[in-house]
């Protein structure tokens, strides 16, 4: 899997090729939208990482030529900007996601994956992992047979968690796929759900369902 | 606009019926002069006829010789002329036959010419000539002048109607003539914002004051252009090197929390770190949003929204937040309106002053939130049943950094923003948004007002 970062801070650019080639990822970073042009034309890379603040051209502009030049490779922005509009423009102009700084690394992760499985991926329609029964179809939950309440927020957040088990999923991240807001709405909301949640899913053994990473987010083992 | 084009038409007929005012006046003083300086001259005419009966050559002829041709010629002329001789012992030798007992006094000695009021013969004009020792005073009437006159001002009348009735309507349409380049000022710039700052007001060619001021204006907008400008070029780059730092820190905080190997101690210290992150990063959010330029729509991504849809899930949350907190929630919602709004926005400010209101009330207490719409605005309303505030506050409570006198403060992590943030999404959405402290019991209700716009 092939990643190229386009990023003029080299900070950023650093840790980024050096972590994602850890993720096991091939990695080329450059600085500039006219070297970005030169990688994309000479070899097919399956996600480009954009932050919107280059040196010689904006950002959104570079995306706009690569998809009127015919490149059709995935696009996540990273940008410090994240007015609305320049969000709007982004997904408009054909770019794939969008996320703004400062960002989780492990968010970031979810994001290129999402990105790569995006195709192949097939959704399935019962899931079931610690005792926990989901259906999507149905929209049935039953723990260790035990059919379960839930409302629609509940539903979803376990969805969220049943898809991801294993990976850390960030509260940026749970907060923008739940209630499809890039604000700060309220910040004990999602704890108190995340709280509620336990309850109805306490283990018989007592291990936790919802593991809490502190200043990071939630992540189901 | 409109106000001034009235102003401009009544000032416009006003000065059109004064100036009518004063030419009618001078012209029936001129008219009545010329007519009186007519009949002088008439009087003179007789005299002189009455002379030639009393003169041969150079002498005065004897009484006897010419009263009697005088008389023949004042009977003649008795419908139009009045005519008197005194000798010079100040006895009538002869006057008019049928004035009847009428009689003229005596002129003073420096007047020529002068109006006479009598009874029985009306208003007279008299002229007073000498021939030899005998003074003549020949008198005509002049109520044919003062019927004229009258005359003349009932023309007058009609004339100064009839002029209004013209210069109103007239004095409108050069008013709005003259607006109408003000207009087209106006129209372009109530399209210009911060969306289309590059548009100017067309120049035109004549060289006038609407011209110029054209070109002020367009100065104007070129200057304001560049502070926009300048503020968006700020707010990008303020953006771009704060959050990039806080990017790295937040990145390296990560990577040690997940890598392992810290003992409780750092992890403890490491995780504080990333809140604090989050929380800077919150704070710049909303000092950006606060800074950003634009006021108005631009800054929106605007959608048609059911607004019952929107209460319905926020009241789900609310329910959620309000049950921790052991408060009640009520939510009255009798709204089926589709609004063209930026709904996660409106649900950012919604959540903002529910957790206020939370802050503000004792276990047991209930918040109610109500969302009523008619076709003309959509009103939302969170009210509860805390201490209130003190009235001199309620007004203050929307400004930037405002936090509340007495307030302990820090136990909650208050920014200060949120409300003046509340603010700005409303007002973006061309709404309203204002504080009071409850009728009936302690509390304060916070009511959104938004327009529909069709």
């Amino acid at each position: 899997m092939k990643i190229l970062i386009v990023e003029d801070d080299k900070k950023v650019g650093q840790f980024l090729q050096r972590n994602l080639s850890q993720a096991a990822y091939s990695c080329t970073w450059v600085e500039t939208s006219a070297k970005a042009f030169d990688q994309l034309t000479e070899q097919p890379y399956d996600v480009v990482i954009l932050d919107l603040t280059l040196p010689d051209q904006d950002g959104l502009e570079f995306l706009r030529q690569c998809r009127e030049a015919g490149f059709r490779e995935p696009v996540l922005i990273l940008s410090a900007r994240d007015a609305v509009q320049d969000r709007i423009k982004g997904l408009n102009l054909g770019a794939d996601d969008y996320l703004p700084k400062p960002f989780s690394f492990e968010e970031l992760l979810a994001r290129i994956r999402a990105l790569l499985r995006r195709e192949a991926s097939q959704k399935g329609t019962v899931y079931e992992h610690l005792g926990i029964r989901l259906d999507l179809v149905a929209r049935t939950v039953t723990h260790h047979g035990k059919p379960v309440d839930l409302t629609a927020r509940e539903f979803a957040l376990l969805e969220l968690f049943m898809l991801n088990h294993g990976r850390v999923l960030t509260r940026n991240l749970i907060m923008e796929k739940i209630w499809e807001s890039t604000y700060d709405l309220d910040p004990n909301l999602l704890d108190v759900y995340m709280r509620r949640m336990r309850l109805k899913f306490e283990q018989p053994d007592g291990s936790p369902v919802f593991k809490t990473l502190r200043g990071i987010g939630y992540q189901m083992p | 606009m409109s106000s001034m084009v009235a102003k401009l038409t009544v000032a416009y007929t006003l000065i059109v019926i004064l100036t009518m005012l004063v030419m009618l006046a001078l012209g029936r003083f001129i008219l009545e002069a010329e007519m009186v300086r007519g009949v002088d001259l008439l009087n003179k005419a007789e005299f002189r006829e009455i002379r030639n009966r009393m003169v041969k050559g150079s002498l005065v002829l004897p009484e006897q010789s010419f009263i009697g041709d005088v008389q023949r010629d004042a009977v003649v002329d008795a419908s139009l002329y009045y005519l008197q001789i005194r000798r010079p012992d100040g006895s009538i030798l002869y006057k008019s036959q049928d004035a009847g007992d009428f009689e003229l006094p005596p002129p003073a000695p420096d007047q020529d010419n002068w109006f006479y009021n009598s009874t029985t013969l009306g208003e007279l004009r008299v002229g007073k000539y000498s021939v030899g020792p005998y003074e003549i005073q020949v008198a005509s009437s002049v109520e044919n002048i003062r019927v004229l006159s009258k005359r003349y001002y009932g023309i007058c009348g009609i004339l100064l109607a009839v002029i209004l009735v013209i210069s109103v309507p007239t004095g409108y349409l050069l008013s709005r003539y003259a607006f109408s380049p003000i207009r087209r000022i106006q129209r372009t710039a109530a399209r210009i914002s911060a969306e289309n700052l590059r548009e100017r007001i067309p120049e035109r060619s004549a060289r006038d004051e609407v011209a110029d001021l054209i070109r002020l204006l367009n100065a104007m907008f070129d200057r304001l252009e560049i502070s926009f400008t300048k503020l968006w070029q700020f707010s990008g780059y303020a953006s771009h090197e704060l959050k990039t730092p806080l990017a790295l820190i937040k990145l390296y905080a990560e990577r040690l929390l997940l890598g392992g190997g810290l003992d409780t101690k750092q992890k403890e210290a490491v995780q504080q770190q990333m809140e604090c992150v989050d929380h800077l990063h919150s704070v710049i959010q909303k000092l950006l949003f606060i800074a950003r330029p634009e006021a108005g729509e631009e800054g929106l991504n605007l959608k048609p929204q059911q607004t019952s849809d929107l209460v319905r899930t926020f009241a789900e949350d609310a329910e959620v937040l309000c049950e921790e907190a052991k408060l009640n929630f009520e939510v009255a919602a009798n709204d089926k309106l589709t609004m063209s709004i930026d709904a996660p926005l409106i649900t950012q400010v919604w959540f903002n002053l529910l957790s206020n209101a939370i802050k503000a009330s004792k276990p047991g207490a209930t918040i109610r939130f109500s969302s009523v719409g008619n076709d003309r605005r959509w009103q939302v309303v969170i009210s509860d049943q805390g201490r209130g505030l003190p009235g001199a506050e309620l007004k203050n409570i929307f400004q930037p950094f405002y936090k509340l006198q007495g307030d302990p403060g820090d136990e909650s992590q208050g920014s200060g923003l949120g409300l003046a943030i509340c603010e700005k999404i409303i007002k973006m959405h061309h709404g309203e948004i204002r504080a009071v402290n409850n009728a009936g019991g302690p509390g304060l209700t916070i009511t959104i007002l938004i327009p529909l716009r069709h």
